[in-house]
């Protein structure tokens, strides 16, 4: 396959497009690392370290300088600061206050309270609070005008 | 922003906003033939106004943390001392000639005040569909 690449010069522009016959396993991973960045973060749970993909990810949370990484039912402590890990991570990762970061394809539905923040329901009913000033980032991310 | 930025935006807002309707009003009233004579401590008293109008927002802040009872309290807590701060210029600044102009301005205190709720609400609830109906696209299937 030929690969173009163009320079833009802002983020907003930023766009890959595959032409393809088919979504074959290569072209889906290539999507994959487009979409989520890096394959993965290191965490550890019971002094093990294991590898989770960031497909896996649901959120991820600041709380006494340390930061946890939560999955569908599970919870790891990853070594990683959430300003390190927001840099590495893929477009639909977003930061939602101060302490938290959400994978936003893990999110069921967002509804609006009154004062301006919205409360995420997760796939695994998990509820999360987006902060009003992360509202704006959460749009220009999904395409919203 | 810091506390004190947002404050002294918020008074820039307040007082230009004050500035614009009484020039409205101004010129309206020329139109019918009345008009308006500013007095020397007029231009004062609306920044002075716009500051003190500005200094309940901090009663809102921190608002993403609070839960539907504390968020009640707060913003029932703003609403009074927003409008003590508007009776208290009025009265410092004799801009009431009588009871009824004060209870004219009461009313539509409390009315401007609701709607500039509602209305960002409103706002809220539109980007609310905007960003359902985005995620419906990228969610992931479990």
């Amino acid at each position: 396959m030929r690969v173009r690449f163009e320079q833009v010069d802002s983020r907003e522009k930023e766009l890959a497009l595959i032409r393809a016959v088919e979504k074959s396993a290569d072209i889906a991973s290539a999507i994959d690392l487009l979409e989520n960045g890096c394959g993965g973060v290191t965490v550890t749970k019971d002094k093990s370290t294991y590898f989770c993909r960031l497909t896996q990810i649901y959120y991820i949370e600041s709380v006494d300088k340390h930061t946890y990484v939560y999955t569908k039912g599970d919870c790891f402590e990853c070594r990683s600061r959430l300003y390190e890990l927001e840099e590495k991570l893929g477009t639909y990762y977003v930061r939602i206050s101060k302490s938290m970061i959400v994978n936003l394809r893990k999110i069921q539905n967002v509804s609006a309270e009154p004062g301006g923040r919205m409360v995420a329901v997760l796939l695994n009913a998990e509820r999360v609070i987006i902060s009003r000033s992360y509202v704006k980032e959460i749009k220009r991310r999904l395409g919203i005008q | 922003m810091s506390t004190a930025k947002k404050l002294f935006v918020q008074s820039m807002i307040i007082s230009t906003s004050i500035l614009f309707l009484n020039g409205i009003n101004a010129v309206i009233q020329h139109v019918r033939g009345h008009d308006i004579i500013l007095l020397w401590y007029h231009p004062i008293s609306i920044v002075l106004t716009g500051m003190l109008c500005a200094l309940p927002t901090v009663l809102l802040q921190g608002r993403d943390q609070w839960d539907k009872k504390t968020r009640r309290f707060r913003v029932a807590l703003h609403c009074l001392a927003l409008y003590a701060a508007v009776v208290g210029a009025g009265w410092l600044f004799q801009w009431y000639a009588d009871l009824e102009s004060w209870a004219g301005v009461s009313i539509v205190f409390f009315a401007v005040y609701g709607f500039v709720w509602l209305s960002s609400h409103w706002l809220d609830k539109q980007d609310e569909k905007k960003i359902n109906r985005a995620l419906d696209a990228i969610r992931d299937r479990e």
